[in-house]
C-alpha cells in the first residue's frame, strides 16, 4: 500500500511517498514527519476521499495520506 | 515687478514666490537652474549667479556598453519575475488540487458555487470556511446566520487554498486549538437551532 505525506509550504505542497512494505521508504517518510513535528507542524491523517481528518502525533505507515500543516497564528 | 533676466545671467528677485510666479509664467527666457538657485536660497533680496557648476547638471549620456549592460539587467530582472509568477501559479494550482481532494462531494459543490464550504467542528458547531487568508471562517448558528468570525492563518505565506485546508482540518480534528489561536470577532448572539 502506498501512502503520501503532503507537506504544505510557501510553494504549495510537496509530496513524500512511501510503500508500507518497503522499510527504507517508511523510514524516510517517518524522518520527514518527525523533523516537521519538531518545527511546529501538525500531522493530520486523512482519507483520500476528502473525509474528516484525524490529528496524529506519530507517523503512521498505514495511513493513506498525511497532511503536514504549518504552525498557525491569529490574524 | 522684479526683473528676470535671460538664462545663464544673474537673476535678482525679492522673493522665492516671485521667482516661482515668473517660472510658471509664459516667460521662455528663464532657465530651470536659474530659478532653482534663487528658490533654494535666501528670499531676502538675494542675487544669485545661475552659472554655478552644481546647478547646471546634465545627465551623462550612457555609452553603448553601458546601455547594453542596462538592457541585460532589465532582461534578467524580467526573467526572474516571470519565473516567480510561474512558480506562484503552479503552487496555487497544487493547492487547489489538494483542497478539492480534502473536501467531500457536498463541500466541493458548495465551493464551486460560492468559493466556500461548511465544516462541522468537533463540538458539533458549524463553520463556513470562505476563500480567503484572514477573517474567513464564520461560526454559524442553527439558522445558518453568522454569529462570529475567526481570523487564523499560517505563520508564513502559503497559497490561500492551503490555508483553507488547514482551517478545515483543525476545526474537524483540533477545534479547541483552533479556537485558542484564532482571533474572534463576535457578530451577534446565536439563534437557537
Amino acid at each position: 500500500m502506498t501512502g503520501e505525506l503532503r507537506v504544505l509550504g510557501k510553494e504549495g505542497d510537496t509530496k513524500v511517498i512511501w510503500d508500507a512494505a518497503k522499510e527504507d521508504e517508511v523510514t524516510a517518510a517517518r524522518a520527514t514527519f518527525d523533523t516537521l513535528k519538531k518545527k511546529g507542524y501538525f500531522g493530520y491523517k486523512v482519507e483520500k476521499d476528502g473525509g474528516k481528518g484525524e490529528i496524529i502525533h506519530q507517523f503512521d505507515p498505514e495511513a493513506e495520506k498525511i497532511i503536514m500543516a504549518l504552525p498557525m497564528r491569529g490574524g | 515687478m522684479p526683473t528676470v533676466l535671460s538664462s545663464g545671467a544673474t537673476i535678482t528677485t525679492s522673493s522665492a514666490t516671485t521667482v516661482w510666479i515668473s517660472w510658471v509664467s509664459a516667460s521662455t527666457d528663464i532657465s530651470a537652474s536659474g530659478v532653482w538657485s534663487v528658490w533654494n536660497g535666501s528670499t531676502a533680496g538675494t542675487t544669485t549667479n545661475s552659472n554655478s557648476p552644481h546647478i547646471n547638471y546634465q545627465p551623462r549620456q550612457l555609452t553603448a556598453a553601458e546601455r547594453e549592460a542596462q538592457e541585460r539587467r532589465h532582461a534578467e530582472q524580467q526573467t526572474r519575475l516571470n519565473k516567480q509568477r510561474e512558480e506562484e501559479a503552479a503552487a496555487k494550482e497544487r493547492a487547489l488540487t489538494l483542497l478539492r481532494e480534502s473536501i467531500d462531494a457536498e463541500q466541493q459543490a458548495q465551493f464551486d458555487r460560492d468559493k466556500s464550504f461548511i465544516v462541522q467542528g468537533q463540538s458539533g458547531k458549524r463553520y463556513r470556511v470562505r476563500h480567503g487568508w484572514s477573517g474567513n471562517v464564520d461560526e454559524l448558528d442553527g439558522a445558518g446566520g453568522v454569529v462570529a468570525r475567526y481570523c487564523i492563518h499560517p505563520q508564513i505565506s502559503v497559497p490561500v487554498e492551503d490555508n483553507m485546508v488547514i482551517q478545515k482540518l483543525m476545526l474537524e480534528a483540533d477545534e479547541k486549538r483552533f479556537l485558542s489561536i484564532a482571533n474572534k470577532m463576535v457578530v451577534r448572539q446565536p439563534v437557537p437551532a
